[in-house]
């Protein structure tokens, strides 16, 4: 059993690089968000600093991105907030068995923001324009419920993983 | 009005049933309001639809933006500023260093907006300097900790911005002002226990009150304090919204904290950044989720049957504002803010304001409930980083926090029957 953990374990790399990868995305995203909101406030006042009508739309599909993909780095680093109060009552296993109902759950969630996130994203995207730029479908404004949905499945695949190990392995793991 | 019991019973029930079994709360939200839209025959593209109208709010984008000029300021080296600050203005009293400790939290809080963070940047260099001159160092860290509740009242605090959002038409620019005289006011019942307890212990004055130094040490202080000025006086005064003014106070606290204070290379702003992503991974999703959890709450009725049960318990209206900072502590004693502020404001508020409290006050009293809660076991993270900071077991922290405790539920009394507390300041400004 030992050898097959560690077989897979080889594609943690892969994880971490994700990580990366979704790190780098939204704190751009939080830069881009900072940057045109002060940019828009300013050129209220001063008249050489642009204060394009799309910044407010703008910011707000980049605060969404930014928060589904940063909410699927707190699974994979276990950050979200849960209720511990009883954890030292509880044995361990019990407590990574729960741990596991938990990340199956959350997987089935991210899965129907997949399905229905897309089927939604695709249906409206199919209707209406942003309404400061016309050309762009507001497709991408739903578009972050399923690629919410898609991080979610891929870290908390690995989280169920891990999980797993600690049950079969122990302390090892 | 049509109750639809079994609804809200398959949506309340399996939450709270998540939440117990250890599901992040973010998502035993959304599962919850998923089973509910099943069993209502609902569909679940409801869900997008909630989550994204949930995170598209022009006023939230404030939190992440407040949360960002917290980590810049914090990590570029004012905490030492502001304690010195506070040096200058208390530090010549018995129990002095106490007394810097709790009012460099009033200071730190109006940039930080977070206990957290209070706690592990001002004790970091309290609790050793306190333990150093001869204070106890379980004492140090209860000041330590219970003072970083004040963070969460003076303004510009992302907390408020998040109650103000959850309220609908709560201006954010009252909410900050509300909450200075109450911090300050908590501040005081603080120093006043702090004070007590030094006499008994005989824990040392620091120096004679220097005048001088007051102002030496304001000068140095301006900068980190100006952030906050920029923040309050531009909502206040109608310069800008509250996600304006926290963008313009980003660019404001890069530029302190790069080139004035030289507390942060640029290097350290990108690592800075990992932490606020850090923080908003678990805050945004959070608003996202609950927005569909309030969107069914709304469609089932709850908070208008919630308020009829309250309000049918009883007709006496102290009763009843007792009751609901009993429900908002026990609450805060098991869930962090965050959730407690998303979940419990609209089935709350509506009771608080058919007893007369106003939205504002009610904010303020919530915030401070939820404050306490972060102080308290099992689940109070402020008490944990106290904890750690300051090197004392839990056990020997809750049991030097209780005469703390006490002081902060005096002041909770006085903000829940005194409304001016939270109202006057927005009276006379907005």
């Amino acid at each position: 059993m030992k050898a097959v953990f560690n077989t897979v374990d080889k594609i943690k790399p892969c994880f971490d690089y994700v990580d990366k990868l979704v790190l780098f995305i939204c704190k751009i995203l939080l830069i881009i968000d900072i940057v045109i909101t002060a940019m828009a406030v300013t050129g209220r006042y001063v008249s050489f600093i642009p204060d394009p009508a799309w910044s407010e739309e703008v910011v707000l599909s980049c605060m969404a991105y930014m928060a589904v993909l940063s909410a699927s780095l707190a699974i994979r680093r276990n950050s979200h907030i849960r209720m511990t109060a009883f954890d030292r009552y509880l044995p361990p296993k019990v407590l990574i068995a729960l741990d596991l109902i938990a990340d199956l759950a959350i997987l089935a969630l991210g899965l129907v923001m997949i399905f229905v996130g897309w089927s939604y994203a695709q249906r409206l995207g199919s209707r209406g324009f942003y309404v400061s730029m016309p050309s762009l479908s507001r497709f991408w404004m739903y578009f972050p419920v399923p690629l919410a949905g898609v991080a979610m499945v891929i870290f908390e695949l690995e989280m169920i993983y891990n999980r797993i190990k600690k049950l079969v392995l122990g302390e090892e793991a | 009005m049509i109750v639809n019991s079994m609804a809200i019973f398959v949506l309340l029930g399996s939450f709270f049933v998540f939440i117990l079994i250890r599901f992040p709360i973010a998502y035993a939200v959304a599962l919850s309001s998923i089973l509910c839209l099943l069993y209502q025959g609902l569909p679940l593209t409801t869900v997008a639809q909630q989550m994204v109208k949930g995170i598209s709010s022009f006023s939230l984008m404030a939190v992440p933006f407040f949360i960002t000029m917290g980590y810049l300021m914090g990590s570029g080296g004012i905490s030492e500023k502001l304690i010195a600050l506070a040096n200058a203005c208390v530090g010549w009293m018995r129990g002095g260093m106490a007394m810097v400790n709790i009012v460099s939290s009033y200071f730190f809080g109006g940039i930080s907006g977070s206990a957290a963070a209070d706690t592990a940047s001002l004790g970091s260099i309290m609790i050793p300097m306190m333990v150093e001159q001869g204070y106890d160092d379980d004492f140090a860290t209860a000041v330590t900790v219970t003072s970083s509740c004040e963070g969460l009242l003076v303004p510009p605090s992302h907390n408020m911005v998040i109650y103000a959002t959850t309220a609908g038409g709560v201006s954010i620019g009252s909410l900050f002002l509300a909450g200075y005289l109450p911090a300050a006011i908590l501040a005081g019942t603080l120093m006043v226990g702090s004070y007590i307890i030094s006499i008994k212990r005989n824990y040392p004055k620091g120096d004679k009150f220097n005048l001088l130094n007051l102002f030496k040490q304001m000068a140095l202080s301006f900068w980190a304090l100006a952030a906050v000025l920029i923040v309050v006086v531009g909502v206040v005064g109608g310069v800008f919204t509250a996600t304006e003014s926290a963008a313009i106070a980003v660019f404001y606290s890069l530029i302190v904290s790069v080139f004035i204070y030289k507390g942060l290379t640029w290097k350290g702003v990108w690592r800075v950044l990992d932490q606020c992503v850090d923080t908003l991974s678990i805050v945004l999703i959070l608003i996202s989720t609950s927005s569909i959890f309030g969107f069914l709450l709304t469609r089932l009725n709850v908070p208008t049957l919630a308020a009829k049960a309250i309000l049918g318990l009883t007709d006496n209206t102290i009763l009843l504002a007792l009751l609901l900072n009993l429900i908002l502590l026990v609450l805060g004693v098991i869930m962090d803010m965050a959730p407690i502020i998303l979940i419990a404001t609209p089935i709350l508020l509506p009771i608080a304001t058919s007893i007369g409290i106003s939205p504002i006050q009610f904010g303020i009293m919530m915030i401070l409930n939820c404050g306490i809660g972060l102080l308290t076991p099992p689940v109070g993270s402020v008490l944990f980083i106290g904890s750690a900071v300051g090197k004392v077991p839990i056990e020997r922290l809750v049991k030097a926090i209780l005469p703390f405790y006490l002081l902060m539920i005096v002041t909770l009394l006085l903000l829940t029957f005194i409304p001016a507390i939270s109202l006057y300041l927005p009276s006379v400004f907005m």
